[in-house]
């Protein structure tokens, strides 16, 4: 009877905090992002995908709030493997290591980027230069040019 | 070998007389009856048509009652038949009714020498399923002798295996109906005497209509625990039976079923494989490593899954997790779903493959396994990881020597996939600190379940080299500890 009871007793913990302490998110609800870009325009951040989603805020928690409020499906950012920053989003780099993996490659922009050709780009030609590395400011971040069509990689 | 015991009578009051016997067994259609004139004496013969063989009782009991059975007087009779006019192996005085039916349905012939006694002549049917190799045990170089379903034949093959004349049989009766013969076979000056005492004492506390199944046998003598987990090992191979013997451990056989049982049964020795004493200790020890192993991935590869994909992907690596998250696009279901629907489809798959013919069974299996599975990928009702993780926990699951023990593994691999569905990692290590929770509290014959484990010496899971092994296991108190010098 007592272990009947205990039994219960977990049952009811697990009904009532269940859905508050284990919430988990399917992996086919979850839009991995290969590829992210973050800009600063205007005191505002803006933050954008290759995924085709985009967020802004005054803070860089706020662009990734809104982008995962507006995006379609799970934004999931443990899968970024390249980071394309502007000159005036240099920055946040300190602050983007709470958001994204540290072995993130890091590139900076220069002209505008297309994020889909960006993806098959980088995945040719890696950066090599990470997020920490850049973090602990471990020479200069490589150069993403795109110029006629085409993209170039200047380190 | 001890005299049999008569067990549980079924209680026939009366004298033994021929209307009394006749009448035990009035409606009987197989119930055979016979008068003989012995000089100016009328003698009854009776006996059960198909356990007793109408030749042998032509041969043996009729022809010399009428041939050479002589007397004054039916005391002398009596005792002329009893020191050897009728020419029997056995003859069995029986002093009273319930003797009388006992010994007609074990295929004796009883005759009744009115107002003396009866003897009861054994004269069995020699029909009986003959010894044939193991069809689940099967091994490479192993003995291909394995029980059948007479209990005598069984311990035929035990004495064939044990020659020792301290090998000990002390058969009963158990089933107030069934009246099942059972057999507890140990080694005199081995095993515990309190072990043996033990199950003696269970099989009398057995008091049901009848035990004819394995189960019933299993639970009636191991307490009807509230577990999946066998407390009893079985076995069909007569060459293991008969290690477990030497080993000091407790053997039952129960005619009816070609198997025996042995007791006490812990996590070491539902692992071990015969082929284990067929190969040498390099090559067994590295398969057992595997059987532990795969134990571990079916148990938990499941739940490990769930948990992985719903709660941790960033664990997963990146190229994994890419190609999982394309793969489970456009299937409609989560993951907690696809499993637990997996793991339900392969357990039918399973229990139609054993419902059905072996040639048919086969054919379920690989229209269910692969053209259904196959297709349902294609048709992205389920994901390509999702079933490799089943499969592969089903594949696991197999590995595992004892069918019993598989099946307890499979009940708790259902329950750890629920968990890590709600609880992701931290489910399954709930689930898992649960199921060692409840196999640390089983014990069969007072030895507790993870026995081998208590103690860190690796012998459990590595097969140890056999110069090395000089002592039985200790756990089972064996009364001579030394195997060898």
């Amino acid at each position: 009877m007592k272990r009947w009871s205990v039994l219960a007793f977990l049952v009811l913990l697990v009904i009532v905090f269940g859905d508050h302490l284990f919430v988990g998110t399917d992996v086919a609800e979850l839009q991995p992002v290969e590829v992210i870009r973050v800009g600063v325009c205007e005191e505002t951040i803006t933050v954008e995908t290759d995924t085709g989603e985009s967020g802004s805020g005054a803070t860089l928690e706020e662009a990734f709030e809104n982008l995962k409020e507006h995006a379609m499906g799970e934004i999931f950012l443990e899968t970024a493997d390249y980071l394309i920053i502007t000159p005036e989003s240099e920055v946040l780099i300190e602050e983007l290591t709470d958001f994204l993996r540290p072995t993130c490659y890091v590139c900076m922009e220069a002209g505008q980027t297309d994020m889909k050709k960006a993806a098959q780009f980088l995945n040719a030609h890696k950066p090599g230069k990470t997020l920490l590395e850049c973090h602990r400011r471990k020479g200069d971040i490589p150069l993403l040019i795109t110029e006629e069509g085409g993209m170039r990689l200047v380190s | 070998m001890e005299q049999p015991s008569t067990g549980k009578k079924i209680q026939y009051p009366g004298a033994l007389t021929d209307e009394n016997i006749c009448a035990i067994f009035q409606g009987a259609g197989d119930f055979v009856y016979r008068k003989l004139q012995c000089d100016k004496f009328t003698l009854y013969t009776y006996g059960i048509d198909g356990l007793i063989s109408g030749g042998d009782a032509s041969d043996y009991i009729f022809k010399p009652i009428t041939e050479h059975l002589r007397g004054e007087t039916m005391a002398s009779i009596y005792q002329s038949a009893l020191d050897g006019a009728i020419y029997n192996s056995v003859a069995s005085p029986c002093e009273d009714l319930d003797a009388v039916a006992l010994k007609l349905v074990n295929g004796f012939c009883v005759v009744l020498f009115p107002e003396v006694g009866a003897l009861a002549f054994e004269v069995k049917t020699g029909e009986k399923r003959s010894v044939s190799p193991p069809e689940v045990e099967n091994t490479i170089k192993g003995p291909k002798d394995a029980f059948v379903e007479t209990v005598r034949s069984n311990t035929s093959l035990i004495r064939r295996h044990l020659r020792s004349p301290d090998l000990r049989i002390y058969e009963t009766q158990v089933g107030r109906r069934s009246l099942t013969n059972v057999s507890v076979v140990y080694l005199e000056g081995i095993t515990n005497p309190e072990l043996v005492a033990r199950m003696k004492r269970r099989l009398l506390e057995i008091d049901v209509d009848g035990i004819l199944s394995p189960a019933a046998v299993e639970e009636y003598v191991t307490g009807s625990r509230a577990t999946a987990f066998p407390l009893m090992q079985y076995t069909e191979r007569s060459d293991r039976f008969c290690h477990g013997i030497l080993d000091g451990r407790v053997g039952l056989l129960v005619d009816g079923l070609p198997l025996g049982y042995l007791a006490p049964a812990d996590l070491g020795f539902l692992m071990e494989s015969p082929e284990d004493r067929g190969s040498d200790y390099v090559s067994a020890s590295c398969i057992r490593v595997l059987r532990y192993a795969a134990l571990l991935l079916s148990l938990v590869i499941p739940g490990f899954y769930i948990a992985m994909a719903t709660f941790h992907q960033e664990m997963i690596p990146l190229p994994m997790l890419r190609a999982m998250i394309e793969s489970k696009q456009s299937v409609p279901f989560s993951t907690a779903v696809e499993v637990l629907g997996l793991l339900i489809a392969f357990e039918l798959l399973q229990e139609s493959g054993i419902h059905l013919p072996q040639s048919i069974g086969q054919s379920v299996s690989i229209i269910g396994g692969i053209v259904v599975g196959t297709a349902a990928v294609e048709a992205k009702l389920i994901s390509p990881a999702a079933l490799i993780a089943v499969s592969i926990a089903g594949v696991c699951g197999f590995v595992l020597p004892n069918r019993d023990f598989a099946q307890a593994i499979r009940v708790w691999q259902f329950v750890v996939a629920v968990l890590g569905a709600i609880a992701g990692l931290f489910g399954v290590t709930v689930g898992a600190i649960a199921l060692l929770i409840h196999l640390s509290q089983l014990t069969c014959l007072d030895v507790a379940y993870l026995a081998p484990f208590s103690k860190i010496k690796g012998a459990t899971i590595f097969r140890r080299r056999l110069r090395y092994s000089k002592e039985r296991n200790p756990e089972l108190h064996p009364q001579d500890r030394r195997n060898q010098r």
